[in-house]
């Protein structure tokens, strides 16, 4: 694996270091990618729930319309900074899990949208039909 | 008599006073993502806070100066330069921070959006620094924070596995993000042992003319309230953890950490974080403007009191205004409360050292302790915080790269 050279320093194999260096350029980057895509995960889960807990909280009357609409507007501003995100990445644009990804959070945006008209018209009807799109987001990002 | 109303109020207002931003934001986040696993992290800061205030104001009521004030003829202004524009700093990022927790707290009491509350905000933070005492600085708005017992409250109707609690009191390996556990760990350190909230004290402690007799009011005063002020920063973290981390939230603003007073204060929920996180804040940013007067003027030799009429500290009283001023346009230009938050708590962590150090020196200087110099339990806990604090000051950085 290596060899002792005169000055007993420890020499490695060329051929060694190269495949070495090979390896760990192909996988890093793969770990790395793998842990943002796990993070944009956890995040988009965080704030589908988000959304999941307002709704149902301001449904339930538990919470103000002034509340629900202010923390989905700010979820909303937070989502679309998710994306961002996700999209800064080219290789998140062709990956196929990044891909999906992105496609959940632009699917959460035009949710939150939708609540925060209901919210502000006090139709829950609406933000019940909005609510059950929220499930597929969460569970694209579990 | 007048020691024991002291005492009381002292204690109470020191519950009152233990949560703000940096606490809540630090707690909150810590139980989001990692239930009850930090809580060592809340016990041992306290613990650290308690004895440093106790030391604190040991110092101003037995040499009658500040803390800053002592460091500064001890060492001289060349030494103090740094430390000051450090402090001066996280004073001004830590006020930004505060006021940001105050209009978000009013944005969602109104719904009027958050900008629209930073200069109404900064203008009651310097009516109340121009208008009020000392006394009704502290024990008025530590008063009103008495409201942040709804953590405790909420706690205990959660009822928590408190086996669990308890276990978690010794520092364990993180289950998942090591790099996000060190970090909020050490966040939770700087938002509680902030430099700000020592010389606070021991300023307030000259104010008020505490002298070597009522040394155990100042004993009673700081473990007892800091120790009680860290359950209430406790009752944040356990009820983050028990209601958004089961439904996967991590709180990356404070409307989402409201959601975790829903299922025990029902249509009260919103209102009581509320208010807390508002009264908390609000009475964070005046005690952090007045520090930065106190600090200013003690370094610089002025004239200094919250009780003196303002024309006999005018630069003292400019200097809180300055500071009160840059902060709020500088919150106007627009910013992201809990990242400031966060950001902050961080560095308050890089500068501990320097504030920790010439203290030691101080705490065993019979000039200004005479026969209250530090014992040897004091000196090792201060050794080992200044170590402790170098440590984390040069890893503090990193951790707010990938961690934060």
């Amino acid at each position: 694996m290596a060899t002792q050279c005169s000055a007993n320093c420890i020499r490695v194999q060329p051929r060694l270091l190269q495949t070495a260096i090979v390896v760990v350029g192909l996988v890093c980057p793969a770990c790395t990618t793998t842990q943002a895509t796990q993070e944009h995960r956890e995040k988009l889960r965080s704030l589908a729930s988000t959304t999941a807990a307002v709704s149902e909280a301001w449904l339930d009357g538990r919470v103000s319309q002034r509340y629900a609409r202010a923390a989905f507007r700010r979820t909303y501003v937070l989502v679309g900074q998710e994306r961002d995100e996700i999209e800064k990445s080219p290789h998140a644009v062709i990956d196929a899990n990044g891909r999906r990804l992105s496609d959940a959070s632009a699917q959460l945006t035009r949710t939150i949208a939708v609540l925060i008209e209901g919210v502000s018209a006090g139709d829950a009807d609406v933000v019940r039909q909005a609510a059950e799109d929220i499930v597929p987001v969460l569970a694209e990002s579990r | 008599m007048s020691a024991l109303v002291d005492l009381v109020l002292g204690v109470v207002t020191s519950i009152g006073g233990f949560v703000e931003a940096g606490s809540i934001s630090t707690a909150v986040q810590a139980g989001s993502e990692f239930g009850f696993q930090l809580l060592w992290a809340v016990a041992i800061a306290t613990v650290m806070l308690a004895f440093l205030v106790e030391m604190t104001g040991r110092l101003a009521a037995v040499s009658k100066r500040s803390l800053v004030a002592a460091v500064r003829e001890r060492f001289g202004i060349q030494f103090q330069a740094i430390p000051l524009a450090a402090e001066l700093l996280i004073d001004v990022c830590l006020l930004i921070a505060e006021i940001g927790g105050v209009a978000t707290a009013l944005t969602l009491l109104t719904g009027v959006a958050f900008v629209w509350w930073i200069l109404p905000v900064g203008a009651a933070a310097w009516f109340v620094l121009w208008r009020c005492g000392f006394s009704v600085i502290e024990y008025g708005l530590g008063l009103l924070g008495l409201v942040t017992l709804s953590f405790v409250w909420s706690t205990w109707r959660l009822q928590p596995q408190w086996h669990d609690v308890a276990t978690s009191m010794v520092p364990s390996a993180p289950s998942h993000h090591p790099m996000r556990y060190a970090f909020i760990a050490v966040s939770i350190l700087g938002a509680t042992v902030s430099p700000y909230l020592l010389n606070f004290y021991s300023s307030g402690t000259v104010e008020e003319k505490v002298t070597e007799r009522e040394l155990w009011v100042n004993r009673t005063t700081a473990y007892a309230g800091m120790c009680f002020g860290g359950v209430v920063s406790m009752g944040a973290l356990v009820t983050g953890a028990m209601v958004l981390q089961p439904r996967h939230i991590i709180v990356d603003s404070y409307e989402q950490a409201a959601l975790m007073f829903v299922p025990v204060f029902g249509k009260w929920a919103v209102p009581l974080f509320a208010l807390s996180l508002g009264i908390g804040c609000f009475g964070a940013a005046v005690e952090i403007a007045l520090n930065a007067g106190y600090t200013s003027a003690q370094v610089f030799g002025w004239s200094w009191g919250a009780n003196k009429p303002r024309s006999e500290a005018a630069r003292f009283a400019a200097a809180f205004t300055g500071v009160l001023g840059l902060s709020v346009a500088l919150a106007l230009i627009g910013f992201d409360p809990l990242r400031l938050t966060l950001l902050s708590v961080a560095f308050t962590v890089v500068i501990m050292p320097v504030v920790v150090l010439p203290f030691l020196v101080l705490l065993n200087d019979p000039k200004y302790l005479k026969s209250h110099t530090a014992g040897p339990v004091g000196n090792v806990l201060l050794a080992m915080l200044t170590v402790v604090g170098a440590l984390l000051a040069i890893v503090v950085i990193p951790l707010e790269l990938f961690g934060g």
